[in-house]
């Protein structure tokens, strides 16, 4: 163990997950940082497989997983932020879920001006 | 930050299928004919073994397959021992599974179906 002290948060963080359409993650981290200064976000490729309205197995499609990490206060404003941004209340607009963490760190970032393009 | 009024499922559960590469879609499929509504895959990386026994050769791929499944807590476990079963998951080295409960997930859901609801 190292002898350096974990600045653990006290109540428990939220993991909300967002799998989403191919190409609409990126947009969304961008967002989370710019418009709401959140940074515990990352994004990872998938592939989903879903039902049709036919009741009938639809085609897999190469999707987007979102997985960000939100304080405890703000994790039902940002689920809600989320499911707006994401388009996810519209057909084939995926799916997303919250889960409670035991512990979470917080994400800081070096004050260095934005990278250009 | 916006806010209005979203229909959020509260009795759902995730279950995580790690399994070696190339047999999720069996275990999705199967997990889907015991009436999951959708399933997401993707690749990782985890412990392999590489070892020859006589003539048959013992192999456990080190590249992963993960599976999500969003289900109902209702329908979790008979989805749960399906896939089990589909994975053959008391096999050593095959993978192994696990479920966590959700707070509360979202998605789209057709208006005939919320009407049915709000009833």
């Amino acid at each position: 163990m190292s002898p350096r002290s974990v600045n653990k948060q006290s109540s428990r963080a939220r993991l909300i997950t967002c799998i989403l359409a191919a190409g609409k993650a990126g947009p969304v981290v961008a967002a989370l940082k710019d418009e709401c200064g959140v940074t515990r976000a990352t994004m990872h490729k998938a592939r989903g497989i879903g039902r049709s309205t036919l009741r009938t197995l639809a085609q897999p499609s190469e999707k987007e997983i979102l997985n960000v990490v939100a304080e405890p206060g703000e994790a039902d404003a940002l689920f809600a932020w989320l499911y707006d941004r994401a388009q996810v209340g519209t057909p084939h607009g995926g799916i997303m879920y919250m889960q409670k963490l035991e512990s979470a760190l917080p994400f800081m970032l070096p004050d260095l001006p934005e990278e250009e393009g | 930050m916006t806010q209005r009024e979203i229909t959020v499922l509260t009795d759902a559960s995730l279950i995580t299928c790690i399994v070696q590469r190339g047999k999720a879609d069996a275990i999705v499929k199967v997990a889907m004919d015991a009436g999951a509504q959708g399933a997401t895959t993707y690749y990782g990386r985890g412990s392999g073994v590489r070892t020859r026994l006589g003539i048959l050769g013992v192999a456990v791929e080190v590249e992963k397959e993960v599976i999500s499944i969003v289900v109902a807590n209702d329908q979790r476990d008979h989805i749960f021992e399906k896939m089990y079963l589909a994975g053959e998951l008391d096999t050593p080295g095959m993978g192994f599974m696990y479920v966590t409960r959700l707070e509360k997930a979202a998605t789209y859901i057709p208006p005939d179906i919320l009407a049915r609801l709000e009833k």
